[in-house]
């Protein structure tokens, strides 16, 4: 009985020790000394990842396997500059006649951007985040918006000098203010499992069509304006309710992501 | 198992999770290989052994993610808890697949709420059930795999295992 009262005991500890240090690592004042450390396993994940990739690329080797594979990935690359074309020229033609009203638009595309390699990806489901082989010595910040050519990824949440986190549009924590090109619904888009989630505020008469694209609307100063975060798949129209429901596939597919480019000149008002 | 094989197993793990399992399509249930290491070394050892896994283990995997340091460690801990207590419950190796499932929903309870409390989001039952369920299922699947693999390298669970 004393053995096992003693045991909880230790549970009891190690809970209050560990909650202390969940507490402790959130002040603004240890933010700096979060992400060197976990700057400092980087380079573990960066050659964790160099191994698998040259793992796959050896097993490629007996078969067909890589050139499909490479097929595939310029088929998808294409396939995604493609859609992000396609949402570009939808949303030009919405907001065509508010740039002409307003020549001191702007513009959502043109930032200054620094690519780089991702090299690990987060550990579970309630994290979908992407660790990247660049820094504050890259002059990333936390905060900086994070893009593909295809559109949104996430945002730069820590910064070490030679590596960045980023939380993925993906992660159940994550919102995003976004409009609907064609129907100019507003919204909050929100990760988790499965498909994107985008709450949208109701019009009179507005619906949301399958196809459409949902760019981030720059409400809120989190994100530049006009970068594309998914398509709608799915509309759900509830008269009765003060939030309509719409399901999105998103602009990224977080298991290709291999590399990503920071908007380095835009931070978060 | 020596101290080091422990270490080399759990960081190993690590780096897979980080990487290899990373890549899988987020749309379907990710499997989480530290937490199905946990609940499994809980099951065979006790609650007390599966403690050192999951300290270093979430340790590990709070430094390859983005949030509070000791959120992923705090969530095995109370998942290696739990695989203990009905390790020293159920002798029965079915069980093994209600230890994971128990654990991972424990694991996903205190991750949502930690990040509840902190203000990081707020987490409703729609979004929180699919991610529970998803991650029960997988652990569910996983652990006894893991339990199975461990057990002929290290040797059976001791009759009469301490919950803790």
């Amino acid at each position: 009985m004393r053995s096992q009262s003693r045991s909880s005991g230790l549970f009891a500890g190690a809970a209050i020790a560990l909650g202390a240090l969940v507490l402790l690592s959130q002040l603004p004042l240890l933010a700096g000394a979060r992400g060197q450390l976990r700057g400092a396993v980087a380079p573990l994940e960066a050659g964790a990842t160099a191994v698998e990739t040259a793992g796959g690329q050896a097993l490629s080797v007996f078969g067909d396997i890589a050139s499909l594979r490479s097929d595939n990935a310029r088929l998808s690359a294409e396939n995604a500059r493609l859609r992000a074309q396609v949402a570009q020229l939808q949303a030009a033609g919405a907001e065509n006649a508010e740039l002409r009203r307003d020549l001191q638009f702007d513009r959502s595309f043109g930032h200054r951007m620094v690519a780089a390699q991702v090299i690990a990806r987060g550990p579970d489901a309630f994290a979908r985040t992407l660790t990247i082989d660049r820094g504050a010595a890259d002059g990333l910040q936390p905060g900086m918006s994070v893009l593909t050519g295809a559109g949104l990824v996430g945002r730069v949440r820590e910064v070490a000098a030679h590596s960045a986190a980023v939380q993925t549009v993906a992660d159940p924590l994550v919102r995003v203010n976004a409009y609907l090109v064609k129907s100019g619904l507003e919204g909050t888009v929100s990760g988790g499992e499965g498909p994107l989630r985008m709450d949208v505020l109701p019009r009179a008469d507005l619906v949301g069509t399958p196809g459409e694209w949902a760019l981030t609307s720059g409400i809120g100063g989190g994100y530049p304006r006009g970068i594309p975060v998914g398509r709608l798949t799915r509309f759900d129209r509830r008269d009765a309710s003060t939030v309509q429901y719409a399901e999105l596939a998103w602009a990224n597919d977080l298991a290709q992501l291999n590399a990503v480019l920071v908007v380095v000149d835009f931070l978060p008002r | 198992m020596s101290l080091l094989a422990q270490g080399v197993l759990v960081l190993g793990a690590v780096l897979l999770q980080a990487t290899l399992l990373g890549r899988l399509d987020p749309a379907l249930p990710q499997p989480n290989l530290v937490l199905a290491l946990v609940v499994a070394r809980a099951w065979l050892r006790g609650g007390r052994a599966g403690l050192g896994w999951a300290l270093a283990g979430g340790l590990l995997l709070d430094l390859t993610a983005t949030g509070p340091l000791g959120a992923h460690a705090l969530a095995l801990l109370t998942a290696a808890y739990v695989a203990g207590a009905l390790a020293a419950s159920f002798e029965h190796p079915g069980f093994a697949a209600v230890a994971g499932a128990a654990g991972a929903a424990v694991y996903g309870t205190t991750l949502l709420a930690l990040a509840d409390f902190l203000g990081l989001a707020q987490v409703s039952a729609s979004a929180a059930l699919p991610l529970l369920a998803g991650g029960a299922l997988t652990a569910s699947a996983l652990a006894p795999i893991c339990m199975a693999v461990m057990a002929r390298l290290g040797g059976r669970r001791p009759v009469g295992l301490p919950a803790w």
